[in-house]
This record gives structure tokens, C-alpha cells and sequence, in this order.
């Protein structure tokens, strides 16, 4: 492992630098005819708030505080960063005005606490995320991530992320300008997302995509549209979180196009989800964009999902939502995507804890409902593939709750026998997922 | 304005704390050390890679270093490019007709990004900025970025990138300036890495398939010229042969110059195992599915970049297409292709604007 060699002078000393001797050292003498390009080039090592050895705190490789050129600084420590490398950020303020992208395997990030290393991106020019990850077994820890223009952190198509006590914050409630995704780990294969928070999200605060082996606990959402989104993805577990005041308050989704498709088996225990009533603030072309406001947890074509033991309240829409991608829930147009199943299949639905849900319904969630009022607990479409073999009933969507939680088949395909509010009727179960990802 | 003015001052502040005396710190006191020994690659400077002959600013290839050139190329905010490579003593290119050539380990890509610093006269006054290396180590490429000094005498390597405002005089005469972003060396990765693999973009068959450029010893077409200066392993067929490229600003076919295009600005990541393959968009020429190249094909994960559109491309309507509408923008979460470039391409829009209208109508519902 190779290091830059340490700059002498730290940003303090060069700053004292600049003032004694900006004569000497600050004029270019070429500059005079407007011709200066900005260029004026130096070594490779150091913008001046890099340590790459001297007095590095315990477990450090590299070590940056802010500075007059964070940008510089930051990109600089994530090129060194090479094969697992420990970057520390200090405490305080970055101002990076470009995308930075984490390309080393096995590095790990680690800032000084969510509340005190804060990299801020309200002046990014160029990137469409604040971090991009593209290295394998990369550990990020204890930062925030502010006010990106695009997503915040993006881990793409790599294997063992975990972020833990990482905060994406867009400071401006419900902004057109705030970036859609918050985590945002897509074609991973490991995934562990723990004591997060995301806020002020346009899209899916938490956001899972085409994934796999997926761990998201103890982690807090709100102000975004979606709380946490779980979607094409497979062997997922969501627990202990805190997803509320969203538009909606957690996704199961599976959506047509995409690479990895048939997403399955997340189980989502345990978890608070209330109070998810924000008005929707996203983009009116995104699939998001379309959920009505007041849903605490909406499965869309996603198969085999447990949601249990959850305590779900005070969303106004509706409890539990399970859908197919089908012009029939009213909301999508028949995808053109052969490969895509459109059906949400053997999804099981127990034990969860529900007040005061569907009080104040969507007018999209009333027509799904017929106007039932208060809108159910918990609400099935009641569409499936009628070609395929459920002999097994494997592919039943079955509700085991409590005699006091109110549901409806609202048999929008005319597959069934009418509306029905009969919880009888879908009281199967299935085999119970994995309370851990292994 | 403020704040490169600062990065610059701290960059020629730490220039001065190093040198014995203050007085002309501002030169790199590389310049003057041609005898000094480089030590190994990637060096510091560009002189010592011994890519030119001459005064550096000319870039003159030395022996061995071809120039070469591309149909469509990437759009990279005005910047002029001149393009060389150099193979290893005695390596050979593996040909293939689709998709990338490889070349051996010791194979050097170099690319200079420059700017007509006057744009109101047909004379070309041409400053370098920076020049981009991609090195075929044992380990496999890797990227190297030389920033250009004022006095266009050297080129320094950084690795955290720089803003450059490049001065001209524009069309009508008056200066102006523009920013132009150096990326940073992780940056390159960002499209040149395909299911985490760095690779070269440019050298496949349908982009080199077209004249030699000017500054080459080679006349006419560059696959038969590089075939009889022997660099392959085995010969290619005529050129004529073979696929080509239209180029997007010359006269073909509207659909064969959109879709060069777009292979040339978007396919980099637009593609299996590209940065955004995830969407499930492929930008490949030659992808014959419609759905793949974007028509009627619902955005996965476009965010505030769908702009309340519902579909990439709906034929026959570009205002309600997502590409165009991206293409335009210079907003960072919009704005495509997300990177290097700050400015538009009003003529790769225009372009890619004029396929979609010209597509028969058919609404995506």
C-alpha cells in the first residue's frame, strides 16, 4: 500500500502563508492579459487538509479535515484510498462541489458522528449523487451527507455495503429541489443499512434496488415520499425502523424493465410505521410519483412478503396495500415487459398491530376501497395470475390478524366473487421467512 | 468565482512553501530538471513519458505514438481532443469486429483535451488543458490525468482534479471565460469501468473506421493503415468491409448518425454492465429492441430526471421524451450524461431531437 507523501504544511500555516506573501507567491505574472487558465498546476499530493501520516487518530490511513478545498482534499483521499484503506473525516463542515466516488475494496469511511462530519453539497456542479461507491466490502460510518442536488450515497453493483449511523439530510421539507434517494444500494449483493436516517428524500428515502441479502434495521425515514423501498429485490429483512410522516411509509415493489426482476422474500417485522400523510412531492413521471398519500406499506407485484408484528397507525390512506403492476389498481398502464409478472404472490400478512388507519383516504385509495370509511386496515387487489398452478397455495396472498383489523378483497381483476370484507377467505399462511439475513 | 480563485492560491501557496526562494514560485521547478532521473510511471510530469518529440506544446508524436481519431466522439464542453496510442514494443492489437479491441499490457492511450482559445477567427489557437493517459498495467488499466501549466511548456499529474476557467474570445470578438472541469482520477472509472473492469471506449471497429486524421502519417482509412503497419494479430478484412460509424454531423441516414450518437455520448454507462445498466437502458448501436434504446420504456430510477415525463422516448414526440429532455439540462441530478461535462450539447440534442419527432407517431399508453 502506497500513500502520497505528506504535504509540510498544513491548511492553517498555508493560509497564514497566502496573507503574508500573496506577492510573491499568489500573482501570476502571465495572468495579466485575462489569458489565465486557473491552472497553475502543483504536485499530486495535497490540497492542504490531508494527513496521510504525522498525527493520524488511531485506526486511520488517511485523514482529512475541512478546509479551503474540500473538494480537492476529498477526491485526493479517495484516490489513495486504495484497497482497504481507512479514511477519517474530521469533524465539521465539507464543501465539495463535485461527486466523489469511493473506488477502493474494502475501504471504510468514517466520520467523527452523524451530527458532527458533515459533507454538504448544496454547491455541487456536476454528479448525479453526493458519494458513489463502486468498491467491494466497503464500510461507511458516522457522517451526514447534506442537500445533494441528485442522490446522496449510491452503491453500484457491489458486494457487502453497509452504511451504519449514516444520516442523508435534505434540509428543505418537501423541495422540488431535494435528490430522489437518500441510500440508495442498486445490483448489490449485501446490504446492511443500520441506525440511518434519511429525511426530505423526493423519492425513496431508503432505497433498496435490484438487490440481494439485505439487512435494514434500526433506521429512521421521514419527510420523504417513501420511507424505506425495497424494490426487485430478494432476501431482505426490515426491522426495528422508524418510517413515518412520509407519503408513504414503506415500498415492497417490483417494477417492469429492469435487469433484475422478480423480486421476493422480504420480511418486515417489527417495525413503526405511522402517520405517513405528506403530500407527494415526486417527480409526476416517476412510478413513486404515483402514490397516494397516506399508505403505510404498499406491496406492488413483489412475491413471497412477510409483514408482521408491525405497529401501524395513523395512516390515513390505508395500512397495508397489496397490488398487482395492473391497469386494474388504477394506477400503471400495462408494462411492455414480457418477462415482468405483474402479480404480487404468496405475500402473508399477521400479527401486526393497527390504529386509526384510513380515516382520511386518498381519493385513489377510496376508488380501490369502493369509499369504504374508514378505508380497511388492510386491503388485497385480488388480481392473479389465472394460468398459473396454485394448487399448493403457495401463491395465495393469506392475512392472519387479529378479528379486529378490518380487510378487503377489493377484487378489482373480477377474479374473485365480489368485494369482500370476509378475512376468513385469506386465512391461510405461509412458510415464514428467515428473521435474519444470513 | 470566488472559490477557484481560492483553490488556485492555495495550490501556488504550497508551490511557494516548498521552494528554497519565493521569487518564481509559480514555475514548476520540474521544468528545468530534464536530467533529472523521472523514476518509475506514472511520472510526474507528461515530458517524461516520451510521448512527443519537440517542443511539448506542439505534440508532435514520437516514434512509435499513433494518432488516431473517432466517428462519434464524447461531447466534453467545447473541448478539442487529440487522440494517440502506443503500443508496446512489439504488441500487437486483437481485432474483433464488434465491441472493444484489446491491447497488450504496455499499451498507452493518450488523449489531450484542448480549447480554441479564439473562436472568432477560422485560425486555430489552440491551449491544452489537460491530457488523459490510460495505462494497461499488469493489473489491468489505469488512469492518469496531466494538468497543462500556462505557459503550455508542461503538464503535471494531480489525482483530485482541478476547475480550470479557460479564457477565450468568442465568436463576435469579446473575451469571455468558461469552467471546465478537470475530473478526478477516481472520476475516470465512472465510464470507463464496465462490471468493474477499467477498459479503453473509443477503439472499437465502427468508431475507427473512418480516415485517419489530419495530424497523422497515415492517409485515408485507419483500420487498413493501422493493418499495414502490421499492428494487429491476425488481419482484419478491408475496412470498407466492415461496420462504420456515421458521423452524427455529416449526411447519412438521420437514424444511423442518432444512433452513433448516442452509442458515442451515452452507451459508456448505457449498457450491460455499465454504470447505467441498472436502468436497464442500453444505448448500444447496435441494440435492435426498441424497448432497450428507450422507446416507450418507463424510467426505473430517474428521479426528478423524468421531469414529469413518463417514457425516455415517445416516438414522434420528443417534448415528451425523458432523453432530450436530460440531454438539456444542466441541472446535476437531470443532466446526462451525469459526468464530466457543465454545458449542454445543443447539437447532440438537436440531433437526437429531430430522430425521436421524426419517428413514426405511436403513443406509449
Amino acid at each position: 500500500m502506497t500513500f502520497t507523501k505528506p504535504t509540510p504544511i498544513d491548511a492553517r500555516v498555508c493560509a497564514v502563508l497566502l496573507a503574508l506573501a500573496s506577492g510573491a507567491c499568489g500573482s501570476d505574472a502571465e495572468s495579466d492579459d485575462g489569458n489565465d487558465t486557473g491552472a497553475s498546476a502543483d504536485s499530486t499530493g495535497g490540497s492542504g487538509n490531508v494527513d496521510t501520516t504525522g498525527d493520524l487518530p488511531e485506526g486511520c490511513d488517511i485523514y482529512v479535515e475541512p478546509g479551503p478545498d474540500d473538494q480537492t482534499a476529498l477526491a485526493e483521499a479517495f484516490v489513495d484510498a486504495v484497497d482497504g484503506t481507512t479514511v477519517c473525516l474530521g469533524a465539521g463542515e465539507f464543501r465539495p462541489t463535485r461527486q466523489q466516488t469511493v473506488a477502493g475494496n474494502g475501504v471504510t469511511l468514517r466520520g467523527a458522528g452523524a451530527g458532527e462530519t458533515i459533507l454538504d453539497f448544496t454547491d455541487q456542479q456536476t454528479g448525479g449523487n453526493g458519494l458513489l461507491v463502486k468498491g467491494n466490502d466497503v464500510t461507511l460510518l458516522d457522517f451526514a451527507v447534506h442537500n445533494t442536488p441528485g442522490d446522496g450515497i449510491r452503491a453500484d453493483q457491489v458486494e457487502n455495503i453497509i452504511f451504519e449511523r449514516v444520516d442523508v439530510i435534505w434540509d428543505a421539507a418537501m423541495s422540488l429541489d431535494n435528490g430522489a434517494y437518500g441510500l440508495y444500494p442498486v445490483q448489490a449483493t449485501g446490504v446492511v443499512i443500520r441506525e440511518c436516517q434519511v429525511v426530505g428524500a423526493r423519492d425513496a428515502g431508503i432505497y433498496v434496488g435490484q438487490s440481494t441479502q439485505i439487512l435494514v434495521e434500526d433506521s429512521v425515514a421521514y419527510g420523504n415520499v417513501a420511507g424505506i423501498e425495497i424494490e426487485n429485490s430478494t432476501d431482505a429483512v426490515v426491522r426495528r425502523n422508524q418510517a413515518y410522516e412520509n407519503t408513504a411509509g414503506i415500498l415492497i415493489f417490483n417494477l417492469p424493465g429492469l435487469d433484475v426482476k422478480d423480486g421476493k422474500r422480504t420480511n418486515v417485522y417489527d417495525n413503526d410505521i405511522h402517520d405517513n400523510n405528506l403530500g407527494n412531492f415526486a417527480d409526476p413521471g416517476t412510478v413513486v410519483g404515483i402514490v397516494p398519500p397516506g399508505v403505510g406499506v404498499l406491496v406492488l407485484a413483489a412475491d413471497a412478503t412477510e409483514i408482521h408484528d408491525n405497529r401501524i397507525s395513523g395512516n390515513d390512506s390505508v395500512g397495508i396495500a397489496i397490488i398487482a403492476y395492473s391497469p386494474e389498481s388504477m394506477l400503471f398502464e400495462m408494462p411492455n415487459d414480457p418477462g415482468y409478472d405483474i402479480y404480487s404472490e404468496g405475500n402473508f400478512v399477521h400479527d401486526n398491530t393497527y390504529t386509526d388507519n384510513g380515516n382520511d383516504p386518498d381519493a385513489l385509495v377510496q376508488l380501490l376501497s369502493g369509499n369504504a370509511m374508514p378505508t380497511p386496515d388492510v386491503i388485497f387487489d385480488g388480481c392473479f395470475g389465472a394460468d398459473k398452478d396454485n394448487s399448493d397455495g403457495s401463491l395465495s396472498n393469506c392475512v392472519g390478524e387479529a378479528e379486529s383489523v378490518r380487510f378487503m378483497d377489493a377484487d378489482l381483476c373480477g377474479q374473485g366473487t365480489g368485494i369482500s370484507t370476509d378475512a376468513s377467505l385469506v386465512a391461510c399462511t405461509q412458510e415464514p421467512l428467515p428473521s435474519e439475513i444470513e | 468565482m470566488t472559490r477557484h480563485a481560492i483553490s488556485t492560491g492555495l495550490l501556488l501557496c504550497l508551490g511557494c512553501g516548498g521552494a528554497a526562494d519565493g521569487d518564481d514560485a509559480e514555475e514548476s521547478s520540474d521544468a528545468g530538471e530534464t536530467t533529472a532521473d523521472p523514476g518509475e510511471p506514472p511520472y510526474d510530469v507528461l515530458s517524461d513519458w516520451g510521448f512527443f518529440e519537440g517542443e511539448l506544446s506542439a505534440q508532435q508524436p514520437a516514434a512509435g505514438v499513433i494518432p488516431y481519431t473517432v466517428a462519434a466522439p464524447l461531447w466534453a464542453d467545447f473541448a478539442g481532443k487529440g487522440r494517440y496510442f502506443r503500443l508496446p514494443e512489439g504488441g500487437k492489437i486483437g481485432f474483433t469486429e464488434q465491441d472493444a479491441w484489446s491491447f497488450p499490457e504496455g499499451t498507452v492511450f493518450i488523449k489531450t483535451f484542448f480549447f480554441d482559445t479564439d473562436r472568432s477567427t477560422a485560425s486555430d489557437a489552440p491551449r491544452s488543458i489537460e491530457t488523459r493517459l490510460l495505462v494497461h498495467e499488469p493489473t489491468g488499466w489505469s488512469s492518469y490525468i496531466y494538468l497543462w501549466d500556462d505557459a503550455q511548456t508542461e503538464a503535471t499529474r494531480i489525482k483530485g482534479g482541478a476547475d480550470v476557467d479557460v479564457a477565450y474570445t468568442d465568436a463576435q470578438g469579446a473575451a469571455a471565460t468558461q469552467l471546465y472541469l478537470v475530473p478526478d482520477q477516481n472520476a475516470c472509472n465512472d465510464c470507463h469501468a464496465r462490471d468493474d473492469v477499467a477498459g479503453v471506449l473509443g477503439p472499437i471497429t465502427h468508431q475507427l473506421n473512418v480516415d485517419a486524421p489530419a495530424e497523422s502519417a497515415m492517409q485515408g482509412n485507419q483500420i487498413d493503415g493501422f493493418r499495414e503497419l502490421g499492428l494487429f494479430e491476425s488481419d482484419p478484412p478491408a475496412a470498407s468491409s466492415l461496420e462504420a460509424f456515421a458521423a452524427p454531423a455529416g449526411t447519412a441516414d438521420l437514424d444511423l448518425r442518432a444512433r452513433a450518437y448516442l452509442h458515442g455520448n451515452c452507451a459508456h454507462c448505457h449498457r450491460p454492465g455499465g454504470g447505467g445498466g441498472p436502468s436497464g437502458l442500453s444505448f448500444l448501436a447496435w441494440e435492435t429492441d426498441p424497448a432497450k434504446f428507450g422507446v416507450c420504456k418507463v424510467p426505473a430510477a430517474a428521479g426528478g430526471g423524468a421531469g414529469g415525463r413518463h417514457f425516455d422516448i415517445v416516438p414522434g414526440a420528443p417534448d415528451d421524451s425523458i432523453v432530450p429532455f436530460r440531454m438539456r439540462s444542466t441541472d446535476p441530478e437531470i443532466k446526462m450524461p451525469e459526468l464530466p461535462s457543465l454545458l449542454a450539447d445543443d447539437f447532440g440534442t438537436d440531433l437526437i431531437t429531430e430522430w425521436i419527432a421524426a419517428m413514426d407517431e405511436a403513443p406509449c399508453d
